[in-house]
C-alpha cells in the first residue's frame, strides 16, 4: 500500500516527501519506511526455530513480546555474517505483525522526495519497491510485507 | 387460516405413518384450527373430526396409517374449500391445473398457492390481528442513534443472559418469585429501550413475553409444561432478534428471524393453542415449539447447535464480568451488587504478559550475584520485599482472567433440556461446583468437547424411559456435571446413570479394525482409551452398540489442546464417567526444560511419563522400525532431539544422554536429551503469524533467563520421525504393543 502512494503520488503536498530509515547489508544500502519502524536495537539472544525457512534467524524476547528476526542478509541469498558491535535489530510493523530486521548497521534517516524514486529496473526481487536516489547513490527501497510471508 | 391447511396438506403428503414427532406436529397444528375463532364453524369442526381420526393411529387403535392419513387429508380438503369459498368465493381455475402434477394418493383441490394466498389473507389478518403484519419489516429507523443501539444491544444480550438463568433456575423451583421478576425486568426493560428506540418488532415480542411472565408472576398461570418452553423460546427469539440486531448495525440487512410470527401468535393467546401448564403438554407443544423452530437440520453436527450459541460473541466480549445483571436492578438474586469493569481481553492479556515479565525482570535482579552474595544486607531484604509485591501481583493479574464455569454450565442445562425433549427422554441434570473458576481462554475451548459429550450421554448413554424400567432404573436418567480442584488442576467430571460402555464390544472392534492385536492384558482403562482413537469413531455401528464414540477423538483433542487430558471410567448397565482434568490455567504450562547441544527446549511436564539413563542391553535396532528402547518389557521408538531438529553438538550415546519417556495422544516414545535443566512454569506464547507453524514446536515462551525457548509438541513431533529414515516409525498409531507379556 505504500508502495501504491509512492507511485500515484495521491497524497500530495508535504507527503512527497517520505522519511526512510537506510541501513547497510554487506556492500548495499538499503532502507525502510520510518513510519513503519517501532524501534532499533542491539542484537538480542535469539533462539533458533529449527525446521523453518532458512532466513529465519530465531525468536527473540523484546520486553515480553517475543518477535521472530529475519535475517535480511539470509534473506537477500547474501552470505551469513558474524554478528558484530554495529549489527542491529530493527523492529518494524508490518501488517500488525512485529517483525524483526537483523542488519548490518544502521545508517541514516532520510527524506526522499518522491520525484527521486524509481521503480527497481531489474525487477529482481519483489522485496523492493523501489530505488531512491540520494545524492549519487542508490539506496535499495524495501518493501516490508514482501520480505516476511505473514501465516494468517 | 388457509395457509395452515395448505401447510397441513403439504405436510400429510409427505408423512410417513410411522413418524410420531410429525404426527403430533400435524395434531397440535389441527388443534389450532380447530380452537381458533377466527376461523369458519364447519373449518373448526372438520379440523377437530381430522384431529380425532389422527389421535387413532397415534393411540394406536387403528393399525392402517394410511387409510387414517387419506380420512385425514380428505377432511382437510373439505376444510380448505370452506375456507377459500368463504374468503375469496368460488376460485376454480388453479384445480384442473393442480390435477397434472397430482400426488397419487392424496387430491389437493385447493386453490390459489401463487399469490393468491397473501390476497386471500391480507383482509380478514389484517383486521383480527394487525400486529402481525408486514409493518416490521423494517427495523432500523433511519435516523437511529447507532451508538445508542450498540449500547442496547449489549445490554440486552446480558439481560436475557440473566433471564435464560432465572428461567433455568424456575426449571428447578417453579415458585421462585424472584426468578419469574428478574425475567420480567429483562423483557421489560428492553420493551421499554426497544420503544425508545423505535425498534418495533423486538418491542412487541418483549411486550407479549411480559404479559405471559406477568401473569405467571401474578399466579395465573404456572411456570411448567407449555408455558415454559414459551417462556425460553421467547427468549431465544429476542436473541435471535438482537442478533439480527446487531447485523443491521454492523451493515447487514435486517430480516426478521423465522417462526417471529407463529410464536408471536403463540404469545397472543398460548391457551388457543392448547398450550397449558401440563406437564404431559410438553410432550406436543414441546416438540411443536422445538421442532418447528430449531432449523430442521436432521445432520448429526447441526444437532449439536440447538445450544443458545446466539451469546456467543457476547460472551466472548462479555470477559470477566460475571455478575454484570446487578448493576442496575435492584438486586437479582445471583450474586447481587457483584461490581464490574468490562476490560478488552487483549488488553488484559497484555498486561498479564508484562506481569510475567516482571516476575522474570525481578528473578533476574533477585539472582544477581551482587544480591546473593549476603554482603549487603540492606539489599537482599528490600530485594525480597519486592518480590513479595511481585508475587501477588502475578496472583491477582492471573485471577483478572479466571471466570466460573457456571455460564458453561448454563448452556448444558438448556442443551440437556433441548435434547431430552428431541430424543423423547427423560433426563435431569445435576450440577455441582459451577462456581469453580477456569480461565476464561479455556472456558471457549472447553464448549465444544464438553457439548458433544453431553449429546453422546443424552443421545446414546441414557436408555429410553421404556428400557430404564425394564433394567429397573428410575425412568429419569441423571446427569452429574460436577467441577472441583484437584491437585492444582480444575477436574470437570460428566456422569451418567445410562448404559454404559460394552467392554466386549469396544474389544472387539477394536481388533477388528486392526487397533489391537488382542484385549488380554488390557486394563478396563486402557480398553475404555480405545474410543478416543480417530479410526475408532468413525463406525456408526459402534457408536450405537458402545453408547458412545462418536468423535471421542475430538473430545479428547479439544482438551488436549487445553493441556488437560480425559479419564473414562465405565460400568456395563450402570454408567459411564469422564473426568476432564485441566490445568488452572493455559496460560501457564508446567515444563520440564531440557538440554540438547546449546539448546534448551520445553517439555510439557503432562506428557512426561519418566526420565532415565539407558542401559546398552536396552537399546537395539529393529529393521524397518529403526532404534527402540526396552524399559519394562515395553518396546518404545527412540527418537533423538538433536536429530529432528539438527541440533549441532549434542551428546549422541544414548547411554551418556537422558531418555525422556513421553506419552502424548496416541503415542508413547523415548526421546533422547542431553540432559533435564529444571523444571519451569512458562507462560506459552504463538509463535506469530510471521513464523506461522512449525513440525515439533507448540509454542514460545520466555524463560528465566531472559531467552526464548520453545516447547515442544510432543505430539506433532512424530511426523518429523516419518520423514527422518534413520528412526522410522511403528505403522500403527496404536503401538507399542507390548511384547513378552
Amino acid at each position: 500500500m505504500a508502495g501504491a502512494i509512492l507511485k500515484s503520488g495521491s497524497v500530495e503536498n508535504e507527503a512527497a516527501v517520505r522519511g526512510f530509515l537506510t541501513f547497510d547489508l554487506g556492500p548495499e544500502q538499503y532502507a525502510v519506511e520510518i513510519l513503519k519502524v517501532q524501534e532499533i536495537g542491539g542484537v538480542l539472544p535469539i533462539t533458533r526455530v529449527p525446521n523453518t525457512k532458512r532466513y529465519l534467524k530465531g525468536l527473540v524476547n523484546l520486553r515480553g513480546k517475543i518477535i521472530p528476526v529475519v535475517d535480511l542478509r539470509l534473506r537477500f541469498d547474501m552470505e551469513e555474517a558474524p554478528v558484530t558491535e554495529e549489527s542491529c535489530i530493527i523492529f518494524a510493523q508490518v501488517r500488525g505483525v512485529e517483525l524483526g530486521l537483523l542488519v548490518d548497521r544502521v545508517a541514516d534517516v532520510l527524506e526522499i522526495p518522491e520525484a527521486d524514486i524509481e521503480a527497481d529496473p531489474t525487477q529482481s526481487s519483489d522485496c523492493l519497491m523501489g530505488i531512491g536516489k540520494v545524492g549519487d547513490k542508490a539506496k535499495l527501497l524495501l518493501n516490508l510485507e514482501k520480505v516476511c510471508e505473514i501465516h494468517e | 387460516m388457509a395457509d395452515t391447511i395448505n401447510e397441513l396438506l403439504a405436510r400429510l403428503v409427505q408423512l410417513k405413518p410411522d413418524d410420531t414427532t410429525e404426527l403430533e406436529a400435524i395434531r397440535d397444528l389441527l388443534l389450532q384450527c380447530a380452537r381458533d375463532e377466527a376461523n369458519p364453524d364447519s373449518v373448526r369442526t372438520l379440523s377437530a373430526e381430522a384431529l380425532l381420526r389422527l389421535d387413532d393411529l397415534l393411540y394406536g387403535e387403528e393399525e392402517d396409517g394410511g387409510a387414517v392419513i387419506g380420512d385425514v387429508c380428505r377432511l382437510l380438503e373439505t376444510a380448505a374449500e370452506v375456507a377459500m369459498g368463504g374468503e375469496e368465493g368460488a376460485e376454480s381455475g388453479g384445480s384442473i391445473r393442480r390435477e397434472d402434477r397430482e400426488e397419487p394418493s392424496v387430491k389437493r383441490d385447493i386453490t390459489g398457492d401463487e399469490g393468491l394466498d397473501q390476497d386471500a389473507l391480507s383482509a380478514p389478518r389484517s383486521n383480527q390481528d394487525a400486529a402481525t403484519g408486514e409493518r416490521f419489516s423494517e427495523e432500523l429507523p433511519p435516523d437511529a442513534d447507532l451508538d445508542l443501539l450498540q449500547d442496547f444491544v449489549t445490554e440486552s444480550y446480558e439481560l436475557i443472559d440473566a433471564a435464560e438463568a432465572a428461567l433455568l433456575d424456575l426449571e428447578v423451583s417453579p415458585d421462585d418469585a424472584e426468578s419469574v421478576n428478574t425475567v420480567f425486568r429483562a423483557f421489560h426493560t428492553i420493551k421499554g429501550t426497544a420503544g425508545f428506540l423505535g425498534l418495533t418488532s423486538i418491542k412487541e415480542l418483549a411486550h407479549r413475553a411480559e404479559n405471559l411472565l406477568s401473569r405467571i408472576r401474578e399466579g395465573e398461570i404456572r411456570y411448567a409444561g407449555g408455558y415454559a418452553d414459551l417462556a425460553l423460546r421467547s427468549l431465544d427469539m429476542m436473541k435471535e432478534l438482537i442478533q439480527e440486531l446487531e447485523v443491521a448495525l454492523g451493515g447487514g440487512k435486517w430480516k426478521k428471524p423465522s417462526g417471529y410470527e407463529r410464536l408471536y401468535g403463540l404469545l397472543e393467546n398460548p391457551e388457543g393453542y392448547g398450550i397449558s401448564d401440563d406437564p404431559f403438554s410438553t410432550g406436543n407443544v414441546g416438540s411443536a415449539i422445538v421442532g418447528s423452530f430449531v432449523p430442521s437440520g436432521s445432520g448429526g453436527d447441526a444437532q449439536g447447535d440447538v445450544s443458545p450459541e446466539p451469546g456467543d460473541d457476547h460472551s466472548k466480549s462479555a470477559g470477566a464480568g460475571g455478575g454484570s445483571q446487578g448493576g442496575d436492578h435492584d438486586g437479582g438474586h445471583h450474586g447481587a451488587g457483584e461490581l464490574s469493569v468490562r476490560v478488552r481481553t487483549d488488553r488484559l492479556d497484555r498486561l498479564i504478559d508484562m506481569v510475567g515479565e516482571l516476575v522474570i525482570a525481578h528473578s533476574m535482579v533477585a539472582q544477581d550475584e551482587l544480591v546473593c552474595s549476603g554482603r549487603y544486607q540492606e539489599l537482599s531484604r528490600k530485594t525480597s520485599q519486592v518480590g513479595k509485591i511481585v508475587r501477588e501481583l502475578q496472583d491477582l493479574s492471573m485471577s483478572l482472567r479466571m471466570v466460573p464455569l457456571k455460564p458453561l454450565f448454563q448452556k448444558v442445562n438448556r442443551l440437556v433440556r433441548d435434547l431430552s425433549v428431541k430424543a423423547g427422554k427423560r433426563v435431569s441434570l445435576v450440577t455441582r461446583g459451577e462456581e469453580t473458576e477456569i480461565d476464561r481462554n479455556m472456558v471457549d475451548v472447553l464448549r465444544d468437547p464438553l457439548v458433544h459429550m453431553v449429546r453422546n450421554a443424552v443421545d446414546h448413554g441414557i436408555e429410553s424411559p421404556e428400557e430404564r424400567r425394564q433394567r429397573g432404573k428410575s425412568e429419569e436418567g441423571t446427569i452429574v456435571l460436577e467441577a472441583y480442584h484437584s491437585g492444582g488442576n480444575v477436574v470437570v467430571e460428566l456422569r451418567d446413570d445410562g448404559r454404559g460402555l460394552n467392554r466386549e464390544k469396544i474389544l472387539e472392534k477394536a481388533v477388528q479394525r486392526g487397533l489391537i492385536e488382542s484385549g488380554t492384558g488390557l486394563s478396563n482403562s486402557e480398553i475404555y482409551d480405545l474410543i478416543f482413537i480417530p479410526g475408532f469413531s468413525t463406525a456408526d455401528k459402534i457408536s450405537e452398540v458402545s453408547g458412545r464414540g462418536v468423535g471421542m477423538d475430538v473430545v479428547k483433542r479439544g482438551i488436549e489442546a487445553l493441556h488437560g487430558r480425559v479419564e473414562v471410567d465405565s460400568e456395563w448397565g450402570k454408567g459411564t464417567c469422564f473426568k476432564m482434568i485441566l490445568p488452572l490455567t493455559m496460560a501457564i504450562t508446567d515444563g520440564m526444560l531440557v538440554q540438547a547441544g546449546e539448546e534448551r527446549y520445553i517439555i510439557p511436564t503432562v506428557n512426561i511419563v519418566k526420565t532415565f539413563r539407558p542401559e546398552p542391553q536396552q537399546l537395539s535396532t529393529v529393521a524397518g522400525k529403526g532404534e527402540m528402547v526396552l524399559l519394562r518389557g515395553e518396546l518404545l521408538p527412540l527418537y533423538r532431539l538433536h536429530r529432528l531438529f539438527q541440533i549441532p553438538g549434542a551428546v549422541a550415546d544414548p547411554c551418556a544422554a537422558l531418555l525422556v519417556i513421553i506419552a502424548s495422544g496416541p503415542h508413547r516414545y523415548a526421546l533422547l536429551v542431553d540432559e533435564l535443566v529444571g523444571q519451569q512454569q512458562v507462560v506459552a506464547k504463538s509463535l506469530g503469524k510471521a513464523v506461522g507453524r512449525v513440525a515439533g514446536i507448540s509454542g514460545a515462551a520466555i524463560l528465566g533467563d531472559g531467552r526464548v525457548g520453545l516447547i515442544l509438541d510432543t505430539t506433532d513431533l512424530v511426523t518429523l520421525t516419518r520423514s527422518d529414515e534413520l528412526s522410522g516409525v511403528p505403522d500403527h498409531p496404536s503401538e507399542p504393543v507390548p511384547v513378552g507379556a
